[in-house]
């Protein structure tokens, strides 16, 4: 019946008097054209670090990533460094799955599969991804490092999922809810071997998470997004652990000749409750907000504090400010300045300034 | 079952209305003078706002979930929020390459478009060449033509209202053009500086010679050196406007103001810049109004 259809739709679409269907493009041929799109991105630190006053010893290309106290957050030490080079590769595999892979090289050394999944991209209202995913646990987890406001991660981001934030072997479902505005719900599985949170080692060690996304429209210009996320496996301690979290972002801009003045303000919470052997409560918040005064030049800082329902050795903050120089969509210069109160009293100074460059296909934005 | 077939057949041969989402408010203006009361069409990209760098809003994707159609401007002129938001509406109906989804650079004619080495060293440069080409109006019939096709093939239904929408509009859009070309003839030959390549099109339909940008390169903000040549060869050839799109900040135009002694025009570059430009039509009104008087 279908082919009956599609005939005679077909023959009714070259009717007399119907207009002609759009010719394709010429044909052109690139050289390479079927291969994925590459686009490869680096970012390179310059900083300076103080603890509790006292000038870091200046290294070069040693691991960026260690917290100068314990409980603080992970810091880039003194001197010059390589935060991480990445490359990524995308296409569509066929008609019903897209591929992305992403590989990088924390610091000048090794190589991570960060991402690489396919997609399945033909169900209405669904996609599926099977994959090394990076889970959708509140914004910032999604955000790769290069696309973050600031240099680092937010002190409860690290804390309760880790420096590589919340990624693994899994599957997920994502459904766009059929809601007058956007609401997408996902629920995934994983392999559970998140270290410090879904790692028991156990054949039914699963780690299991459920986002639910929504965005509201205020005008053109300003939309509120609100998340919800939850996550649960079993631990290394012989018990589950949960997490739960809430993200707020609220993003307006001008219109006309003011489109590139920004105001962008986003807050997450998170929660950990750990169950088992080490059980332990803490959670946390961070707020960002970032000002775009042109195309090329933003303001922005980031507030963090650490310890909600833990113990006073668990509490932190820390205050950031971020100047951002965007000479294109594929260059930035960042100097950030922070300081962390870390457990026990101490503090942590630093200045780092980033250079961040893109080359290759032209990246997707995400909202 | 003959009688059902047929039922099943004509039920499905005309949609009640085609759902038309477009990337640009100009494909949406021309969309619905074609489509008439056959679709709906709605816009993704505000006509006040540079094209090139829109936000990948997720309530674009709830709008391309229930589209039909797709119209887009392509060369990659939506190439960073396009790609993502048509992953995201999850509707196999519009993906690219799809009966729904219509790229409509495959049927104009274009200009700019690069040889040699291409690489970012020459700015935001796009391969296709330049993407601003619905501000040429014999482009906008091959636009509207184009999406006259695709609306028949999609919608069998309605194909002759189709032809019949796409008549009246050649046919007005013909008058039109005769009295702009009317307008503009005396300007011919004259000398302008755009911000961005935004108005080539139009500049080279009419007969305006573009003779230098603000920018120093497609997409890269000016530079003192580079205002400073560019406003002395712009004094030297007598240059009479400064063009200047609405989503520019206009201040970046005063300093070549100054040192060419043309003013900055600002002239809208699609439907929806200003809120009395509706149509297609009504947007090249606007501009040689602008520029002609």
């Amino acid at each position: 019946m279908l082919i009956i259809h599609l005939l005679l739709a077909s023959a009714l679409a070259q009717e007399p008097g119907a207009p002609a269907e759009a010719q394709p493009p010429p044909v052109q041929v690139f050289p390479g054209a079927l291969n994925p799109q590459l686009s490869f991105n680096g970012l390179f630190l310059a900083g300076a670090q103080w603890d509790d006053g006292a000038l870091t010893t200046p290294h070069l290309g040693g691991e960026a990533g260690e917290a100068a106290f314990p409980g603080a957050g992970e810091t880039f030490g003194t001197g010059l460094n390589v935060q991480e080079m990445e490359l990524q590769l995308r296409a569509a595999v066929d008609p019903y799955f897209n591929a992305n892979v992403v590989l990088a090289i924390p610091g000048t050394e090794g190589i991570e599969v960060e991402e690489g999944y396919v997609q399945l991209v033909s169900i209405p209202r669904t996609t599926i991804t099977i994959g090394k995913i990076k889970e959708a646990f509140g914004r910032e987890n999604l955000t790769h490092t290069h696309g973050l406001l600031t240099i680092d991660k937010s002190l409860v981001g690290q804390a309760l999922l880790g420096g590589e934030g919340l990624n693994d072997v899994g599957v997920n479902a994502a459904f766009l809810l059929p809601t007058p505005w956007y609401s997408e719900l996902l629920v995934s599985a994983d392999r559970g071997s998140h270290e410090g949170l879904f790692n028991s080692g156990k054949p039914e060690g699963f780690g299991y998470l459920a986002h639910w996304k929504n965005l509201f429209e205020a005008s053109y210009e300003t939309s509120i997004e609100l998340g919800l996320s939850g996550a649960a496996g079993l631990n290394d301690g012989d018990g589950l652990s949960k997490l739960g979290g809430v993200d707020v972002t609220v993003k307006s801009h001008g219109r006309g000749s003011r489109q590139f003045n920004r105001l962008i303000w986003q807050s997450e919470f998170m929660l950990l409750d750990r169950e088992g052997a080490d059980a332990r409560t803490l959670g946390g918040v961070y707020s960002t907000v970032e000002y775009s005064l042109s195309s090329r030049v933003w303001l922005g800082g980031r507030y963090d504090y650490l310890g909600i329902a833990g113990t006073e050795a668990d509490k932190a903050q820390a205050a950031t400010a971020i100047f951002v120089f965007a000479p294109t969509e594929f260059s930035a210069f960042r100097i950030q300045a922070q300081r962390q109160w870390a457990p026990g009293g101490h503090t942590v100074d630093s200045v780092v300034g980033q250079l961040n460059f893109t080359i290759g296909a032209h990246p997707a934005h995400s909202y | 079952m003959t009688f059902l077939l047929s039922i099943f057949l004509s039920a499905n041969a005309a949609l009640a209305t085609v759902n038309v989402v477009t990337t640009t408010q100009d494909l949406a203006a021309l969309a619905n003078a074609v489509g008439g009361s056959a679709v709906t069409a709605d816009y993704l990209a505000r006509g006040d706002l540079d094209p090139h760098f829109i936000d990948a809003k997720p309530s674009f994707m709830v709008k391309l979930s229930k589209a039909d159609l797709v119209l887009s401007v392509g060369m990659d002129l939506e190439v960073g929020w396009l790609p993502g938001l048509l992953t995201g509406a999850r509707n196999p109906k519009i993906t690219p390459g799809s009966a729904g989804n219509l790229d409509l650079s495959g049927c104009v004619t274009k200009i700019e478009v690069p040889t040699g080495m291409i690489d970012r060293s020459r700015g935001d440069l796009h391969p296709g060449g330049n993407p601003h080409y619905w501000l040429n109006p014999e482009n906008g019939r091959k636009m509207a033509r184009a999406i006259a096709g695709r609306l028949a093939a999609i919608d069998p239904g309605h194909a002759g209202e189709y032809t019949k929408n796409l008549a009246t509009f050649e046919a007005q859009l013909t008058a039109k053009q005769a009295q702009w070309a009317t307008k503009m003839a005396p300007l011919k030959g004259t000398n302008v500086v755009g911000y961005h390549s935004t108005f080539d099109y139009f500049c080279a339909v009419y007969g305006l010679n573009v003779i230098g940008f603000v920018e120093p390169k497609p997409g890269i903000p000016p530079t003192p050196a580079h205002t400073l040549r560019v406003g002395q060869a712009a004094k030297a050839a007598r240059v009479r406007w400064i063009f200047v799109e609405p989503y520019k900040n206009p201040a970046d135009a005063r300093p070549l103001a100054t040192l060419s002694g043309a003013p900055a025009l600002l002239l809208p570059t699609s439907v929806g810049a200003e809120p009395e430009i509706k149509t297609y039509f009504d947007l090249f009104d606007a501009i040689v109004l602008k520029v002609a008087g």
